[in-house]
């Protein structure tokens, strides 16, 4: 009987000893998604009394801090090399959400072996591309834009990595689309238009309908009939709300901002080029203001 | 080992066991957190800012709307306005035209920022009650992207059962005791098992992986403790030599037996079979058939690549080479296989197998290389005669081989039936004959002795028509032998044999054809049979000579006066001539070339007349006749040394007076009847 409990004991022991390495990894997941969020807020103060006042909602040590527990891990599992690269490239990411766009570059680098999920390989495929568009987005001088080539590069480069995904791989497929059609936004207003070329006319409104169109294509039928609820998500009631996907919910929402800024920057540019008449996907059509 | 000890031992391994177990668990959930927990991506800002474009449009609008309103309400700045609105113009700056657009109060047009996750966010914390989300699950909705597709190739439950079946097959190995009792099972179980434990089982390629690991463990344990599999099965034991021949040539482990379930590796293993079973063939007390086949097996297995290839290409690829191989294991073992101890035979064998052998390893083979081996073959024959001898018990069929051998081997075989070689054969044959005549059952010595000068003069030319002129020489000869008995006792066949030698070697400078060289050999024979001056040993050359000028002077005619029929009946008619002159001419002992000189120089002459009054006074019938004509004056001391033209005119005159229409047709008829 004694003997049974030791046997018990060691094997149950040695169980919950050996989940040691699993806890620290989903630690490091749960921290690197909260400070993935805090970094995308666009208000980076919150309030903190212990402090006395406002403070900035992610510390810039916290970053550092959780790259480094990365970088600890890694170096104390080295034979784990799948789950080293797949925390690479998640360090990758909250280094370009933090701005740190050279540490983000040396981490895709690191990258050893064959990632093995498909929106690891399609970040870490168009990770160039993606950093480019963190720093271009947010310009909002017109003169300090990129010119039209490098804008055409990024969408070919987003086209390509999202016609390499596996159709089971919806969130990265919707992720890569929608930066893709807000880089083609901007390609078209202020770029194109203020080019002020009749000739672009045609170029302008194949940019305005192909990205749109191919954001939208990505939803089954049945969630596509489900966009016009989206529409109006602030005025819809409970039993409305219940009949969305939640799954989906991001990206048809997504999909009613881009409509809606679509429209604005088309009825723009016609102002420029009034013989510009857009060609809306079937599917943008229950979204349009 | 004492039971407490043993259950010591169980309980160390256990738990050692365990320990692995927990700590290979983590790290494989630790791998599932890393790779298939959601990232929380946001699209983050984007900021568009305004058009100049836009602004400028509208200022064109405002210009357009205000035109030639009094007062002007864009007062002073029209002008300006004017310069920096127009399209496609670049005047003005992105601040002017703001400055501009503001102050005439435009539509309010600014930089705009559009933050979807952050939008999102706001409205789903607006219906927080309605929808009833906790802010986890709003974080959620708004930020993360899931992993996608999985590419590893096991799945988790894969993975945790493989590493639980790793855990167990290492505790078996070291706790094989507990299981087995018999030790050379024991020992075979902890092969097997420690085999199979090897690496990481969550590793590999599925259940089909882990099923070919189960394999590979097995066959390989076995491959390498069959000494223990007991009591001794030749074949099982020579499979399982053969299995670990082929795993050591692989160069892959274990992981050749695999291979083999795929059908690759089979090379290897048929490799490993040949060289084993070549081995044990090559033994010391090896029979001649073992060692042959040893040889070819260990030659055939060195050619079997170690890359796996389908039988078909591989096949296709080393064929020569296998014939090669079988080609040179012959040649070194055939001789003992076949117990050939006959040197002709073994020399003949070697000579061929070696030309073969070298060239099936060289290159693809072709018909070529057949006809080399033989040439090499018949070359043995020809370069060294003497092989024949113990092989051939007569003579002249020695001779006759050795002979025929050795044409073969001057045309080589791919020629060994043409033109050329059929006249070597002939010649042998001719040569084989005149030296041998007792091969033809003919009981007199006159016969075998034309036969030996004849033939064995005409076997000198390198060139004949032979048939026609054996056969016209032969028959000439026996005809006149026939006609005049007395031939018999004098040198008769050995100036014929000379003559037609000298006929043969003409053909052969093509200055004569066939059927002409008949035709003067027949009459030849004839004059040295009616002139026994031509068979004197010290003037036979006469009657070639004869045959020599007519064809020199043909050779310079110019007019064509010589040719053909035209020559083989003029020199039948000098040799006629001279045979019937040959008593006076011979009694005077001229030399023979004196005589042929003259002969050429009246013909030479004579031809000349004869072209010039071709078709006044002769025909080209007619011109044998003249040239004898004058050939016999000449001889008789009737035309002058100078040979003059109207000397020969006369002739001439003569000899067509003689001839006239009737006469010339007489003679052609009688030439018909001769066949020519």
């Amino acid at each position: 009987m004694r003997r049974t409990l030791a046997v018990v004991v060691l094997v149950l022991g040695s169980l919950l000893a050996a989940c040691v390495t699993r806890a620290e990894v989903e630690e490091i997941v749960q921290a690197s998604n909260e400070t993935t969020i805090l970094l995308q807020q666009s208000e980076r103060f919150v309030s903190d009394p212990a402090a006395g006042g406002e403070v900035l909602a992610v510390d810039p040590a916290a970053v550092s801090a959780l790259v480094a527990r990365i970088d600890v891990f890694i170096a104390q599992h080295p034979d784990m090399k799948a789950t080293n690269d797949a925390l690479r490239v998640r360090k990758a990411m909250i280094l370009m959400a933090a701005g740190r766009m050279n540490g983000a570059r040396a981490s895709f680098a690191a990258v050893e072996g064959e990632l093995l999920n498909d929106r690891d390989r399609a970040l870490a495929a168009s990770h160039e591309t993606l950093i480019w568009w963190r720093e271009v987005a947010v310009l909002d001088d017109a003169d300090a834009l990129p010119g039209r080539e490098d804008f055409e590069a990024g969408l070919a480069a987003l086209e390509g990595a999202t016609r390499d995904l596996d159709p089971t791989s919806i969130d990265i497929r919707f992720y890569l689309a929608e930066i893709r059609a807000w880089m083609a936004l901007k390609l078209v207003m202020p770029v194109l238009v203020d080019l002020e070329d009749d000739a672009l006319v045609p170029t302008i409104a194949e940019l305005l309908r192909a990205p749109l169109a191919d954001y939208l294509a990505i939803f089954s039928a049945e969630e596509a009939a489900q966009l016009a609820i989206v529409r109006d998500l602030e005025t819809v009631d409970a039993e409305g709300l219940r009949r969305l996907p939640l799954e989906r919910l991001r990206w048809m929402f997504h999909a009613r901002i881009l409509v809606r800024e679509y429209a604005r920057v088309a009825r723009l540019a016609a102002e420029v080029f009034p013989d510009l008449e857009p060609d809306w996907p079937e599917r943008a059509r229950p979204l349009l203001p | 080992m004492p039971v407490a000890q043993e259950l010591a031992s169980l309980a160390v391994s256990a738990a050692s066991g365990v320990i692995k177990l927990g700590m290979r668990l983590d790290r494989i959930l630790a791998e599932d957190a890393a790779l298939e927990s959601e990232t929380a991506i946001a699209i983050g800002k984007v900021v568009l800012p305004p058009s100049k474009a836009v602004m400028k449009a509208r200022l064109r609008k405002l210009l357009a709307a205000t035109k030639g309103e009094r007062p002007d309400p864009l007062g002073a700045d029209r002008a300006r306005l004017d310069l920096i609105a127009k399209k496609g113009e670049s005047e003005g700056s992105a601040e002017e035209i703001e400055a501009l657009h503001r102050r005439y109060g435009l539509a309010e047009f600014e930089v705009r920022t559009i933050e979807p996750d952050l939008e999102l966010a706001r409205t789903l914390r607006e219906r927080h009650e309605a929808w009833d989300l906790a802010d986890a699950d709003i974080r959620q909705i708004t930020y993360f992207v899931s992993a996608g597709a999985d590419f590893r190739e096991n799945s988790t439950v894969f993975r945790i059962s493989a590493t639980l079946l790793d855990v167990l097959a290492e505790f078996a190995s070291v706790q094989a005791e507990f299981f087995v009792r018999d030790e050379k099972a024991r020992r075979l179980l902890g092969s097997v098992v420690a085999r199979f434990a090897e690496g990481d089982l969550a590793k590999l390629d599925g259940w089909g992986g882990l099923l070919k690991q189960a394999l590979r463990a097995t066959i390989g344990g076995i491959v390498d403790d069959r000494a223990l599999l007991g009591e001794k099965s030749s074949w099982l034991e020579l499979l399982l030599s053969t299995l670990a021949r082929a795993r050591v040539a692989s160069e892959e482990g274990d992981d050749f037996f695999i291979g083999l379930l795929r059908g690759e590796g089979f090379q290897l293993l048929l490799r490993g079979g040949l060289e084993e079973v070549g081995g044990r063939l090559a033994a010391d007390d090896a029979s001649a058939l073992e060692l042959l086949l040893a040889e070819l097996l260990a030659g055939v297995a060195g050619r079997i690549e170690r890359e796996p290839v389908g039988f078909e290409a591989w096949f296709q690829d080393n064929w020569n080479g296998l014939a090669a191989t079988t080609l040179l294991a012959l040649r070194r073992h055939g001789p003992g296989v076949l117990d050939l101890e006959d040197e002709l035979l073994l020399r003949t064998f070697d000579a061929a197998l070696e030309v073969l052998a070298e060239g099936f390893g060289k290159e693809t083979p072709s018909g070529d290389l057949l006809v080399a081996a033989l040439d090499a073959a018949v070359a043995v024959v020809a370069d060294d005669p003497a092989l024949l001898d113990e092989a051939i018990s007569r003579d002249w069929l020695r001779d006759l081989v050795s002979g025929l051998a050795g044409v073969m081997k001057a045309t080589g075989v791919r020629k060994a039936f043409g033109r050329t070689a059929l006249e070597g054969y002939g010649r042998a044959v001719l040569r084989t004959v005149a030296e041998h005549p007792e091969i033809v059952d003919v009981d007199s010595d006159l016969v075998r002795s034309l036969l030996t000068e004849v033939l064995g003069g005409m076997a000198k030319a390198r060139t004949l028509g032979i048939e026609s002129l054996g056969t016209a020489v032969v028959a000439g000869a026996l005809r006149a032998i026939e006609a005049q008995p007395g031939l018999i006792d004098g040198d008769f066949g050995s100036v014929v044999g000379d003559f037609a030698g000298r006929v043969a070697a003409l053909v052969e400078e093509r200055r004569l054809s066939g059927v002409q060289a008949a035709a003067i050999l027949e009459a030849g024979i004839l004059a040295i049979a009616d002139n026994p001056g031509l068979r004197d040993a010290a003037k036979r050359a006469v009657a070639r000579s004869v045959v020599e000028a007519v064809v020199a002077a043909a050779g310079s005619d110019e007019f064509g006066l010589l040719a053909g029929q035209a020559l083989v009946v003029t020199t039948q008619r000098l040799l006629r001539v001279v045979a019937a002159r040959g008593r006076m001419l011979f009694g005077e002992a001229t030399a023979s070339t004196a005589i042929v000189k003259a002969i050429e120089e009246v013909l030479h002459e004579g031809l000349s007349v004869a072209a010039d009054e071709l078709g006044r006074k002769l025909d080209r019938s007619m011109v044998p006749e003249l040239l004898a004509a004058l050939v016999e004056a000449r001889l008789e001391g009737e035309l002058s040394a100078e040979v003059a033209r109207d000397e020969i005119l006369v002739i001439l005159d003569e000899v067509s007076n003689a001839m006239g229409v009737v006469a010339r047709l007489t003679f052609i008829e009688a030439h018909i009847e001769e066949g020519s």
